[in-house]
């Protein structure tokens, strides 16, 4: 029992080092939010050459589920992994879960395996998207991610009210844009040691016009342009 | 009336019109608008309004969120309100505090929190060091003196201000400091030449202008003229891989700078404001002679001018001397808590010289400034200034076979104009500069040769009482209008975008910085 509990202690301490020798890795993830605060998650994994083993992609945003996973080799085109080669792997508190993708042994040529899933932001709370939400990531796998990007794209008729937080670990900030006709915000850095986190801190807000500011504009307007006239009428000598 | 009584009332006289106890700062001056300034000021309010409602309603932009968009909002109904003066500019500040709040722009606390930041501090002790100046009559004696060696004609008394301005921007970078060690001698001299509060003359809104002109933009010729420069040398250092030497800067750009002073000293009398015959010369009772008279009658220096030096003295040393301290004391001392020692020393019972009835602080003046820079810090928090830059930058298209002289000039315009909407240097630069860097670096062109010329016009802040701490500071004496400000700062900003351009295809040439050289 001593003895497992120092060996576990050990892969611990060399996990950081273990992933550093990793070749890095680039990950890009695009999380496409639905109204009813469903989200569907595009992650696509850019492997090196020499990668080995199977790919731990580290999975914050709720709990993945409908999960499908896409080969993609120079040259060979695309192959759909069998249901099989992915599992979703979680800590006893379940506060870190892992998408453990089984990459078949690879060629000499790069590849890209793409991971698809769906998870619900609405955690415990009811309702639809809007509202303030923290999107985090935190590399806990054994690879170090060279370029690493977290997008998150709003539904039609959305946009984001606010958007914070600057990464103390990169100092990145979050960069408002647009994806597909749809507002979006991206952040992008590298996540090159093991946790490294970067997160999007935004709120989320139906676009929703209202003529009431152009009315109380236009009354305003006309009151002060009948009660001030004076002040460009002619004047006598 | 007998000669020595007619030379009393003449004395009376010219003493009424040089107390300075009179151009109180915390009374807002009033003017007799101009028609023209009746237009603006009966058409700005509604134009705020629908520049205000139609940014607000329209549908949010890509890149922008809604409280980016209502920060937008508010600050073009504030900057069209206080061009315009359909409300007094302190009342717009708080229409603009309180719609920032509103709309959801910016939180309630940060809006508030603005009027504690460092520069409504250092402009508040600011004018209590002024108020020794003027309660000892240094002001006076120092302006009679500069008057009596330069003053003969409109001119040359404002080449000495020049002179003066350019003298004291490599000893002193906080260009608030600097504005305020000079503003009661040009009370004095503008009061010389008749020119009041109530009634500016041409030489006023000239003598004024050109000092806020100088204050600036001859900071442009130091690297460590401004905080904002030093940081545009750390951009081009580690995104641009180029290192900008104190003297690859000074060497470029001062030039520029003084050209710049030169001509803003022909132009603003022959051009802009034009000073008619009877405003050129002073016409005091009793002439020149009367004001030789009053420098003699002045003496030495008394106990309480002594005084005032010495505190004057140690905040200049400490301004000064900011970059060695913390070889000297282990510590650096802020400029802002220079001048708080300062004004400690002005206030102590016995040692100091004023009272807090002597402080005359204008209130107005810090609400203006605090709506100016909450507005401010709003479009940069809320990532609202980052938009509207890219969105000029995109909408501009340059390919990737783009001439470099038309980029570089368009890069010029676009920083030396960007100006206007912002109040602060730092965030300009932070928010300019990369974008710069990476525009050469997209279009293959060497980073220093657009990010300098570009980081050039980074004290060009003269457009607006807004744009910076001095002109806040020149804009209580109510010597001008803000539209007077809008075209002074408009054509001289434009002066230098043709310097800046003509520099950078000869001498900036020279100096290797643009490419040809």
């Amino acid at each position: 029992m001593r003895t497992r509990r120092i060996l576990t202690g050990l892969v611990l301490t060399l996990l950081p080092v273990m992933a550093s020798a990793e070749t890095p890795l680039r990950v890009a993830e695009t999380v496409w939010v639905n109204s009813d605060a469903s989200a569907r998650v595009e992650i696509q994994a850019t492997l090196a050459n020499d990668f080995v083993g199977p790919l731990r992609l580290p999975v914050q945003l709720g709990v993945p589920s409908a999960i499908e996973a896409t080969l993609r080799r120079e040259g060979s085109g695309r192959t759909e992994l069998p249901e099989s080669s992915t599992t979703l792997v979680s800590t006893w508190d379940g506060t870190r879960r892992h998408i453990v993708v089984e990459v078949p042994s690879t060629t000499s040529a790069a590849s890209e395996v793409d991971v698809v899933f769906t998870v619900s932001l609405a955690g415990e709370r009811a309702g639809g998207v809007e509202g303030p939400h923290r999107f985090t990531f935190i590399n806990t796998s054994d690879h170090p991610f060279a370029d690493y990007s977290l997008e998150i794209v709003l539904p039609d008729g959305y946009a984001f009210s606010s958007v914070d937080g600057i990464n103390a670990s990169s100092g990145v900030t979050p960069r408002v844009t647009s994806h597909d006709g749809r507002h979006a915000v991206v952040v992008q850095t590298r996540l090159r040691e093991y946790e490294g986190t970067v997160s999007i801190s935004a709120a989320i807000t139906r676009e929703h016009r209202t003529g009431l500011v152009p009315i109380v504009a236009v009354l305003l307007s006309v009151g002060y342009l009948v009660r001030f006239r004076d002040l460009v009428a002619r004047r006598t000598p | 009336m007998t000669t020595a009584a007619a030379s009393a009332a003449v004395t009376d006289s010219l003493d009424d019109l040089l107390d300075l106890d009179k151009q109180t700062f915390s009374s807002v001056p009033t003017r007799v608008p101009t028609p023209t300034e009746r237009w603006m000021e009966y058409l700005g309010f509604p134009l705020g309004l629908a520049a205000f409602a139609s940014i607000l309603s329209s549908a949010t932009p890509f890149g922008l969120t809604l409280a980016g968009q209502a920060a937008l909002a508010c600050f073009a109904l504030a900057l069209i309100w206080w061009i315009t003066e359909p409300v007094p500019a302190y009342v717009t500040s708080l229409v603009l505090m309180t719609l920032l709040v509103l709309t959801a722009a910016w939180e309630q606390d940060k809006v508030l929190a603005v009027l504690g930041l460092d520069v409504i501090w250092l402009n508040v002790m600011a004018f209590i060091l002024s108020a020794i100046l003027v309660r000892t009559n240094l002001a006076k004696r120092l302006a009679l003196y500069l008057f009596v060696r330069f003053g003969g004609h409109a001119g040359t008394m404002l080449l000495a201000f020049v002179a003066l301005q350019l003298a004291l921007a490599p000893l002193i970078p906080a260009t608030a400091a600097r504005a305020v060690m000079t503003l009661p001698l040009m009370l004095v001299v503008a009061a010389i030449y008749r020119s009041t509060a109530a009634r500016p003359t041409n030489f006023g809104r000239n003598l004024f202008l050109q000092n806020l002109l100088g204050i600036n933009i001859l900071s442009s010729g130091f690297m460590t003229g401004s905080t904002a420069n030093l940081l545009a040398v750390g951009f081009i250092l580690s995104m641009g891989e180029h290192r900008v030497y104190y003297t690859d800067w000074m060497f470029a750009n001062l030039p520029v700078a003084i050209v710049a002073m030169l001509i803003a000293w022909w132009i603003g009398p022959h051009v802009l404001f034009p000073i008619a015959a009877a405003d050129a010369t002073p016409s005091l009772p009793g002439g020149v002679e009367a004001l030789q008279s009053q420098l003699h009658h002045l003496g030495p220096l008394s106990l309480n001018e002594r005084k005032g030096l010495a505190i004057f003295g140690l905040v200049v040393f400490l301004w000064v001397t900011d970059r060695f301290q913390s070889a000297w004391f282990g510590m650096s001392i802020d400029p802002v808590m220079a001048a708080m020692i300062g004004v400690i020393l002005a206030f102590a019972p016995r040692v100091g010289l004023l009272t807090w009835a002597d402080a005359d602080i204008p209130w107005h003046l810090m609400i203006f400034s605090a709506g100016a820079y909450a507005g401010g810090l709003a479009l940069d928090q809320t990532g609202a200034a980052r938009w509207a830059i890219q969105q000029v930058f995109d909408a501009l298209h340059f390919g990737s076979h783009a001439n470099f002289w038309v980029v570089y000039t368009v890069v010029i315009a676009v920083n030396m104009y960007s100006h206007f909407f912002f109040t602060s240097k730092t965030m300009r630069t932070i928010i300019m500069l990369p974008v710069v860097i990476g525009i050469a670096r997209h279009l293959g062109f060497t980073p220093v040769s657009l990010a300098l010329p570009a980081a050039f016009t980074i004290d060009w802040v003269i457009g607006l009482p807004i744009s910076a701490k001095p002109n806040l500071i020149l804009f209580t004496t109510g010597q001008y209008s803000v539209l007077d400000n809008l075209k002074f700062g408009f054509i001289m900003a434009t002066v230098g975008i043709i310097l800046l351009v003509v520099a950078g295809a000869t001498w900036f040439r020279v100096l290797g910085i643009t490419p040809g050289g």
